[in-house]
């Protein structure tokens, strides 16, 4: 159907080229569900801390915003420590802001692209940093020198786990007792 | 519409509905709302309302159509609250010009601003019929209302955007300049 109103405006015809120019091609920077707002809110318990929710509607930095949110969120902390290779949340923080920001200066003005460019140098740098702690753990990289020069001691002076403060962390989250935990009301797998 | 089907409730399944719809949703936001940020951040919300709907989601209605609807209701809520923070705008500027966002890209002249200028109902049936090529049935379904009245919504927006376009717009009124009186005769 084409609606020319007799005045030469082929309405129609310009709506389908004008929209397909001008928007047809336009692509949104958070294609992968990783960097989706509901996703970073799955994986923080099915709710988003004004803080993550700021950071998730920070415009088009909503992808790099999903992934502060992500990792700084304590529900996400399984994530954060696989990315960062670390279980600490000020390790988290730096690294994240390092990895926006080493992002924001590669990507040029406007451009779409810093989730993707989040993503993947946060996931290098996580398997940097596990493969140097994997190596640091099985005595590879360890300094080599005759067993005199170790200290000696007795024993007894060594911690054992009985001796050990607190013994099994018994109060560590778990799948069921996390608290962010899935609720009720959230789809789950 | 892809006839793919899903399982309400199903994560798996959403992540699926959110990779099959979400650059569609998007572009649907960018007319809406007349700006890719605020597109990006309306989409994001739908699909975050969505998720949280997603166990309630009955299959009377294909999950596409459900989540476009709830994305172009979140776009309108938008334009709502946007409106009223440039009343405040325009009260403290009193009167001084204007400044354009030097990071807001230039969608182009005339057309999609004119869109972003209509009524989101009229606006969102011309998206859904003109950049996704949906039928009147499929607009329907999508937005909730009889296909009478998508095709009534339709002439309204054309009668609108052509009184505002007027016949000087664009490459298409250049085929007929010829036959119209310019307005400086």
């Amino acid at each position: 159907m084409t609606m020319n109103g007799g005045d030469g405006l082929d309405l129609d015809k310009l709506l389908n080229t004008e929209l397909h120019r001008q928007v047809g091609s336009l692509s949104g920077p958070s294609t992968r569900v990783a960097q989706s707002a509901y996703h970073a809110a799955f994986l923080t318990g099915g709710t988003m801390t004004p803080l993550a929710t700021l950071a998730a509607m920070a415009s088009s930095k909503t992808a790099a915003g999903l992934a502060v949110a992500a990792l700084a969120v304590g529900g996400g902390s399984v994530a954060a420590a696989a990315a960062t290779g670390s279980s600490n949340p000020l390790v988290w923080g730096k690294t994240v802001s390092a990895v926006v920001s080493t992002c924001k200066s590669d990507l040029k003005l406007g451009a779409h692209g810093i989730g993707d460019c989040v993503s993947d140098v946060a996931n290098k740098k996580g398997a940097e940093e596990r493969l140097a702690h994997s190596k640091g753990k099985s005595g590879q990289d360890h300094p080599s020198g005759s067993p005199t020069d170790h200290p000696t001691g007795a024993p007894t002076s060594h911690p054992t786990s009985t001796d050990h403060p607190g013994g099994a962390p018994a109060s560590h989250p778990s799948s069921t007792n996390h608290p962010g935990g899935p609720p009720a009301g959230t789809p789950s797998r | 519409m892809p006839g793919s089907k899903f399982v309400a409730g199903s994560k798996d399944d959403f992540d699926r509905l959110y990779q099959e719809t979400y650059q569609r949703i998007f572009r649907t936001l960018v007319v809406l709302t007349g700006s890719p940020a605020a597109a990006e951040d309306c989409t994001q919300d739908a699909f975050l309302k969505a998720f949280q709907a997603w166990k309630g989601w009955k299959e009377d209605a294909p999950a596409q159509a459900w989540v476009h609807r709830i994305a172009i209701n979140t776009a309108s809520s938008y334009r709502r609250k946007q409106r009223l923070r440039e009343v405040g705008e325009v009260l403290r500027r009193l009167g001084r010009p204007h400044a354009a966002d030097p990071t807001e890209p230039d969608l182009g002249p005339d057309m999609v601003r004119e869109l972003g200028r209509l009524p989101p109902k009229l606006a969102s049936a011309i998206v859904l019929r003109h950049l996704h090529g949906y039928t009147n049935r499929e607009i329907g379904t999508i937005l909730g209302i009889p296909e009478s009245t998508v095709a009534s919504r339709l002439s309204e927006a054309k009668k609108t955007l052509r009184a505002r376009l007027g016949p000087g717009h664009g490459p298409i009124s250049d085929t007929s300049a010829a036959s119209r009186v310019s307005p400086d005769k």
